[in-house]
This record gives C-alpha cells, structure tokens and sequence, in this order.
C-alpha cells in the first residue's frame, strides 16, 4: 500500500542519492597508485608517461648513470601528481623500481618490490588505528604492471617468482612491453605461453568482473580478459598522420600507432586501468588483499603478551626473515669457521715444527756431550801420560 | 694484399676447407638463433620450443657441456626444447651446444662452421655460473691444443676447437650495458675476440639507435671492456683497408634485425620482418648492420680472428699456463681466485702480517741472542782474535751454502728462533764443559753446522711439500730474492720436463675440477633427495594422523550410538518397570 503512494506521489528525492554521491566525488577526486615493475630498458617509463599523456617520470639521465656503480639495488621511487580532467581531481601516485633485474645475481631482487607493498598495508593500518585518521596517507598499490621482456620465448624463473608474490599482495596485470619486436604470430605463440605458465604456477593476476547484468560491459570485460597479458608500446612524440597528431613510433619501415588496436593493446589496457575498471581495482585492493594482510596480521598479533614487545620483534623478525640477512649470515659464519680452522692448522704446525726442532737440538746435545766427554778422556789420559812423562 | 705465404696457405686452406668456430652468447629472446640461421641463409638451427617444426635443414645441436646451480640434472638445452609450463620456474642452468656446418661457396671453397650456443645464459636467478661455465669451456679449448702442442708425437688429425670469435649479443634495452653483460664480455675476452652486438634492433627508432650505440660505447670504455677492434696500421695498410676498418669501428656495435622468414623484394631473395605497419629488410643497410657483420665475420677479418685467437689470445694463455706449471706451486691461478674471502675485513691477511712480525722479531732477537751466544762462548773460552774471525767466517760460509741449497733458508731461521728457549740449557751445558780447549770447540761448532746441513737436507727431503711452501710463505719476504737465483738453476732442468708433464697435468686438473663438479652436483641432488623425502613422510605422517582421528571419531560415533541406543533402552525398560508399577498400584 504505501510503496504504492509514494511511487503515485511527487518523488521525495531519495532517487537523487547517487547525484549527491556524485557530487562529493567529483569535488573530493581520487587517489590512484600504480606501481610499475620489471627489468630496467622495457619501457616502464615511457609508458607511463604514454598512459598520462604528460611527462610524469623524467628518463633517466645518461650522464648520471657514470655516477652510479655498476651492480645495483633495487630502488623504489615515488612519484605523485595531480591530474586534472573536465575538473575532476586524481592524485595518481606512480611508484617506479629501477635496478630491478639489473644484476647478474637476481636473487630475492623482489625483496625491495614485496616489503614495499607490505609496508604500505600496514602503515595504514596503523593509521587506521589512530584517534584521528582523517588526514591519512594511503599509498597501497592498487595496481602493479608488470613489464615482461618481449623475448618471444617464455617467461624467466624471476618473472614467475616475482609474480608470485606480487600476485599475492596487489593487483597485478603482466604486460608485455616493446610488443613492436613481435611479428603477429610470434606474439600469439608468446601470449598463449604466458598464460599456461601463469595458470600452471598458479600465478594471481588481476581479472576484471564480469557483470552479468550488463551486456556490453561482460562483453567488453571479457575481451580484456582474453587479451592478458597486454601488449603495449609506449611513445611520447607525436607524428602527423592524415591531419591528425597521433602518437606513435616512427621507423624507417613503418609508423607504429599507439592507439591502433591492430598494433598493440595499449587501448584496451588503458581502459582497464582507467576507464572502465579503476575503481575495482582500488576497491578490490582494499576488500581483497588489505583484508588479507590485516587478517593475517591481527591473527599473528593474537597470541602475543604487549604491543610494544610485539612491534620490537616484528622489526627484529623483519631482519631474522629477510633471505638476504640469512645468507649472509651462512656465509660469515662459513668464512669464519673456515679461517678458524685454517689458523688451528697452522698453529698445529707450528707446534710440530717446534717439537722436531727440540728433539733435534737434543739429539744434538747429546751428542755434544759425547764428544766432550770423549775430549776429556782424552785430555785427562794425555795429561796422565804428560804427568807420567 | 696478402704476401705469397698467406697465399700459399690459403690454398692449402682452400682444399681442406677453413675451420672457423663461432661462439653466440647473450640472453635468451636476443635473437640468437635467427641470426645463425640469417648468416648461413639456412634454418639451421631450431627455434626454443619450436623443434618439432625443424626444417629438413635442421639440425639439433650436440650438448657438450651443462650444469647447474640447484642440482636437478635438468639440461639447459633440453628445457628448451619442449615447452613446459609446469617447469617454467626452474632454473634451466646452463649448458654449451655446437652444430657444425659446411658451406661451399661459388668457387668451391669450403668452409667448416662451427657454431656454438650457449642456451640458459641469462636465464637464471643467479647468473655467475653462467660466465663461469663459458669461461672453463674455453680454457678447456686451450688446454687440449696446448697439451697437443707439447706433446712429443703429435696427433696429425688433431682438430682444434678453440672459439675465434664470440658475438655477444646485447639485450636491446636502449639504457647500456647491464652487470652481466659487463662481467660477461670481460671475462670471455681472455679467452676469445668479443664482438658486442645488439639483437634486435628493430626496436629502436634511428635516434634511439644511435644514442644505444653511444651509450655501450660509453660503457666498455668506462669499464675497460677489452672487446674486438678494427685496427689498421695507417702507413702500411692501404687505404682502403684503413677506410674499412675505420668505418667498421665507428659502426660498432653492430645492430642486427635477424629473421627467418625469406621474401623476395625488387626480385632479390632476402629475409624479412613482416609487422602490420611495414616489412623490414634484413640486409638493407640503412636499418641493420646484418650484411656488415655477416662480410665480416666470413670474409674479411675470418683469417684476421683466427690470427688473434693463436698468436695473441692463446699465446697469453700458454705463457701463463706453463709459467703457473713450471713454478710446481701446486696451486694454479684459477684455484686461488676461489678462495676469496667475503667483503669482510680481511682477518687473514691481519693475523698473517701480525704473526709474520712477531715472527720476524723473535727470528732477529734470536739471530742477536746467537750472535751473543757464540761470541760470548768464544770470550768465555777466551781465543784468540784469528780464531774469532775464522769462526765467523765460517759460520758466514756455511750460512751462505745452507741459502745456495733449496729451501734452506727458511729452516735455518725457523731454527734459529727454536733454539732460543733451549739457550739457557745450552750455557749450563757449556759452563759444565768450561775446562775444554778452543781448538775443540769451534771444531765441535763446524760438526754442529755441518750435521745442520745434513740434516736439513734429509727434512726438506723428507718432509711434505705442504710445510715446505707454508715455510715460504711466512717467511716470504727474506727468501724471495734467494728463490729467484734457484729458479734461474733449475728452470732449465723443468722446462725440459714441462712437455712431459704439462700434458698430464693438464689432464689431472680437468679430471679434479669435473669430479669436484660431479661431487657438487651428487651432494646437491642428495640433499635435494633429502628433503623431498622429509617432505613425504610428513605427509605421511599427516595422513596417518587424520586416519587415526578418523578412526577415533567413527569408534566415538559407535560408541555414542550404542549408548544412544542403550539409553533408550532403559528408558523403554523404566518405562515398562513404571508401567508394572502402575500395574501393581
């Protein structure tokens, strides 16, 4: 009866909420966090600087790199900006890892990447916690790229393994970066390999919802779906193609267009990241996988005594479980028992040396005395027959 | 313009075809395969993962060598040639192939190509095995000519597998020269000439190029990378050839577009890079360096790299070999360079100078306190100054015989220092003795150095080489000088010895180093085994547990049925017993 009268009725204006809602996002904006992963000369930077259309992340300067020394850190750079289009705010913050992969040993280069992501979790998580969290900073990644070396074979024991674990922990969509190395059919063959590694490693990556309600949105999801792992070329300089400024690569046998869905994926990719499914994957990140950390780590805090304690050994754990820490340990303590025992040794010789020198000079002694008393007898027998001349 | 003897022996060339052997490296997606495949103009080699679809041209190439650092047995090579997604997070290792082909040329010369791959370099987590492995392979090279060198009947059909170039291909990342490439091109160039290419260059744009190219540059200048240069001398050399040359060192690096795919263009059979946006032409040129490096490789400097190999890099090789052999240290540079401490403070290097100069000043206290003790007995036994000076000198005599004789030296001082503490037992000995004349004594003293020598002898005879070199070691710095004058002597004696030995001990060295490798390999797998079966009697374990529980669980259900039921039997019987109750009431 009364659902009745009020559709009959002027509308009150609950319908109106969503518009509200509107309002208030559009004048507060968004904060939208990318992390970019891979080896270094993939085109990490350029893409990004591709995806934005304005020079967020200057190129490295070739001048500097004489500075640095040659076997490199993971680094993790932070960079922040706010874009702004038709008045709506995003404050996109773009997180880089140079050096990663660079090194001709490989080992645990995720470490920097995981710890990263980790902290951001719980760094807001502590600021959760706090009396006022009004003014919080939240820099978890809500999504990272991972840039796959377009090799045309398969992918490297690093990729899987850092995939792995950031499949884990954040968002993460492979890309294939400099897709314009790859002829067509090598790129099919490449992609297919991609995606039975990633199902057969069990690798997380992120995959748009499919709503059922939509048809053009389910058709639209799904073909980004089909076309994991992205392949995508990145430029900033713009060519004049038929009238129009498009940006592209210029070789000397063709332009490759940036946005020409018969070249790369760069489109479709675009529209995952920004377009159509931003949003879930900022709310994926902080249902799915801050949830996960934050359950994880209040049931780890359960059995303990203090909070203070708690958090001493939580940075002393950071140190105990850090594969790199161990290692090292292994080897001083490697290096350690090997010189002890070498010093043992030698000290052992030494002693021995010492023991035939004595039983020698000894010898010697004896023999001395010997002579000596052989002398004497002598001499005394001579003075005799002196004395008795 | 080549003299009559080069003349001559390129005919001699022509009918027994030319050796050539061609080592590729670089990672893996660099474009290796199709640029053997380019060069010869024949699919030759098969593509990763692509060997069932191997033309009839096609060869699979022979493993030679593999290992790996996480002891599977998995073979590099192998791994690559069918696709595994399961086992794609394994680290494939490393291994080295070779295929070896003919190619006839229009005026039927014949060259003998061998190419030699090396599969999984690159690939794993922790890639300085990879250089490493390379390294011994080509060492190992040298060493099979070498010891055929010094052979005393040579072997005539002995084929000499030495690599005359490595092209080391550059992942087109168009930054610089990472670790690896840095570590790897240094390294490899002792052995072999280095020539840096960039695969894949048709990812750059032409400024990118160009800037690539002077970043590398820039890179193997900084580091010192001794790579293979064009050089020519200006005043001998035509003009061309210093044309050429010049021209070929300004386009280093070279950028290769490589491709397996033929196409015809203006009439003319090339290969191609078919891309929606356009085709590149892999000889044309203006784009890749391919057709440059391709005349280069075999023809122009095909003769010039081989030279290099024998004359320079083998030669440098030989010399220091045979200098390593001829010492007899026992320990060969590539031994010691293993033992590296960590980055640690080197606390051998502290405790050896500490202990070194504690030991150098106890070694002179006693030469003091001997000196003292002999000219004090001399005054306690009171002879004349003739007598003194004929003592010293011969104990000056003696002691300049006891350095002439190997290794006496050192056991001279080594004693020296020993007799201090037994010093004070000696005087008493002596006071004892005080009523001795001194024509007696200083005999007595001439036995005594004399049985010293004997002695010695018969211990440096006898005693391990071990103590004798710890011996030297420690006392380095006053027996260096003595051993270079030793050397000199015997270095004839052992030159003449080396042919006979080097072969053997170069043989000896592979043996260990490949037992060493195969123990290596044995102990990894075994913990490996190890831990798989931990695993599995866990599991095990675990399961027997859940059995039991089950177990536990069905017998509780059991049980609590039966009550269940026996309950409700009482009751029912309570009830009946009520019942008669009523009954009765």
């Amino acid at each position: 009866m009364s659902q009745v009268a009020t559709a009959n009725a002027e509308p009150i204006g609950i319908t109106n909420l969503p518009n509200q809602r509107y309002k208030i996002v559009s004048k507060e904006g968004a904060t939208f966090t990318v992390m970019l992963a891979g080896e270094s000369g993939l085109g990490k930077t350029t893409f990004i600087n591709t995806l934005f259309q304005t020079l967020l992340i200057p190129h490295q300067d070739n001048r500097n790199r004489f500075s640095k020394p040659i076997k490199k850190t993971v680094e993790i750079s932070i960079v922040r900006a706010e874009l702004e289009e038709k008045n709506f705010k995003l404050r996109l913050n773009v997180i880089d890892t140079p050096g990663f992969g660079d090194n001709v040993n490989n080992k645990n280069a995720w470490q920097p990447i995981v710890e990263f992501i980790d902290e951001q979790h719980s760094s807001y998580m502590k600021q959760e916690s706090q009396p006022t969290r009004t003014g919080a900073k939240d820099l978890r990644v809500h999504a990272c790229l991972y840039f796959i070396r377009p090799t045309g074979h398969t992918l490297k024991p690093l990729d899987i393994e850092a995939m792995k674990r950031i499949g884990t922990r954040a968002n993460l969509i492979p890309v294939i970066a400099k897709a314009d190395t790859l002829t067509p059919n090598e790129m099919l063959e490449f992609k297919k390999r991609i995606r039975a590694i990633i199902e057969a490693q069990n690798i997380r990556i992120y995959s748009p919802p499919i709503e059922t309600d939509d048809q053009a949105a389910a058709e639209h999801a799904k073909q980004l779906i089909e076309s994991m792992p992205f392949a995508v070329i990145g430029s900033e300089e713009e060519f004049e193609v038929d009238g129009k400024m498009v940006k592209g690569r210029r070789y000397p046998w063709g332009f490759v267009e940036v946005e020409n869905d018969q070249h790369c994926d760069f489109r479709k990719l675009r529209s995952l990241l920004l377009r159509t499914n931003m949003l879930d994957l900022i709310l994926s990140t902080r249902e799915i996988h801050y949830e996960t950390y934050r359950g994880l780590k209040m049931n780890g805090e359960v059995g303990s005594e203090s909070p203070s304690k708690d958090s001493k050994r939580k940075s002393v754990d950071k140190f105990v479980d850090n594969p790199e820490f161990i290692e090292e340990e292994k080897r001083l303590k490697r290096y350690f028992a090997e010189q002890l025992r070498n010093e043992d040794q030698r000290f052992k010789q030494w002693k021995q040396n010492i023991h035939t020198e004595k039983n020698r000079l000894n010898h010697d002694l004896a023999n001395l005395q010997g002579d000596m008393k052989r002398l004497e007898e002598e001499v005394t027998s001579l003075k005799q027959e002196k004395g008795y001349e | 313009m080549p003299n009559a003897s080069t003349l001559f022996k390129r005919q001699k060339d022509m009918k027994r075809g030319i050796r050539f052997t061609m080592m590729v490296c670089g990672c893996s997606g660099t474009g290796k395969t199709s640029f053997v495949n380019s060069l010869l103009d024949r699919n030759i080699l098969p593509h990763r993962f692509q060997y069932q679809n191997l033309g009839s041209e096609g060869s699979i190439p022979k493993t030679i060598t593999y290992s790996n650092l996480n002891g599977a047995m998995a073979n590099a090579a192998d791994l690559g040639q069918k696709f595994d997604a399961e086992l794609a997070n394994q680290e494939p290792g490393i291994a080295i192939t070779e295929t070896s082909v003919e190619i006839v040329d229009e005026d039927d010369s014949r060259l003998q190509l061998t190419i030699v791959d090396t599969p999984g370099f690159g690939d794993n987590l922790d890639n300085s095995l990879c250089t490493k492995e390379i390294c011994n392979f080509l060492e190992q090279q040298f060493d099979l000519v070498l010891a055929e060198e010094t052979k005393v009947r040579r072997n005539p059909r002995f084929e000499d597998t030495r690599i005359h170039v490595c092209l080391y291909f550059i992942a087109p990342s168009g930054h610089g020269l990472r670790e690896l490439d840095v570590d790897g091109m240094k390294k490899l160039s002792k052995y072999v000439n280095v020539v840096p290419v960039i695969g894949r260059a048709d990812s750059f744009t032409r400024t990118e190029l160009i800037n690539f190219k002077r970043n590398i540059n820039d890179d193997i200048e900084r580091f010192k990378i001794p790579v293979f240069q064009f050089t020519s001398d200006e005043e001998e050399d035509d003009p061309d050839t210093v044309e050429e040359s010049r021209f070929l060192q300004q386009l280093q690096p070279f950028a290769l577009v490589t491709s397996d795919e033929t196409a015809t263009i203006n009439g003319v059979s090339t290969r191609v890079r078919r891309y929606p946006w356009g085709v590149v032409d892999i000889n044309d040129t203006t784009v890749s360096d391919f057709p440059v490096l391709r005349s280069v490789l075999l023809g122009s400097h095909l003769q010039d790299l081989k030279d290099i190999t024998h004359d320079y890099l083998y030669e440098n090789y030989r010399t220091e070999r045979l200098s390593a052999v001829a010492d007899l240290k026992g320990d060969f540079p590539f031994e010691s360079g293993e033992t590296e401490p960590p980055s640690m403070s080197n606390l051998a290097a502290i405790a050896n100078s500490k202990s070194m100069q504690k030991f150098g000043r106890v070694g002179v206290a006693a030469d003091d306190a001997a000196s003292a003790f002999s000219s004090g007995t001399v005054r306690h036994t009171a002879v004349e100054t003739d007598d003194i000076e004929a003592v010293s000198a011969r104990l000056a005599n003696t002691s300049i015989t006891e350095e002439d004789g190997e290794a006496g030296a050192p056991k001279k001082q080594v004693i020296k220092s020993m007799l201090l503490p037994e010093r004070p037992n000696l005087e008493t000995q002596n006071s004892s003795g005080s009523g001795a004349p001194d024509l007696l004594r200083t005999r007595s003293g001439s036995a005594y150095s004399l049985q010293d020598d004997e002695e010695l002898k018969s211990m440096t005879d006898t005693s391990e080489k071990g103590i004798e070199d710890s011996a030297k070691n420690q006392y380095s710095p006053s027996i260096t000088s003595s051993r270079a004058s030793q050397n000199q002597v015997v270095d004839t004696r052992r030159l003449r010895k080396i042919s006979e030995t080097v072969p053997y001990m170069l043989r000896h060295q592979t043996l260990v180093t490949k037992q060493q490798k195969l123990e290596d390999l044995e102990r990894k797998s075994a913990i490996g085994l190890a831990k798989r079966a931990a695993e599995l009697e866990k599991k095990a374990m675990e399961l027997k547990l859940r059995e039991k529980k089950l177990r536990a669980k069905m017998a509780a259900r059991q049980v609590s049925d039966a009550a269940s039921t026996r309950s409700a039997q009482t009751l029912t019987e309570r009830s009946y017993i009520e019942g008669d109750d009523a009954v009765v009431d």
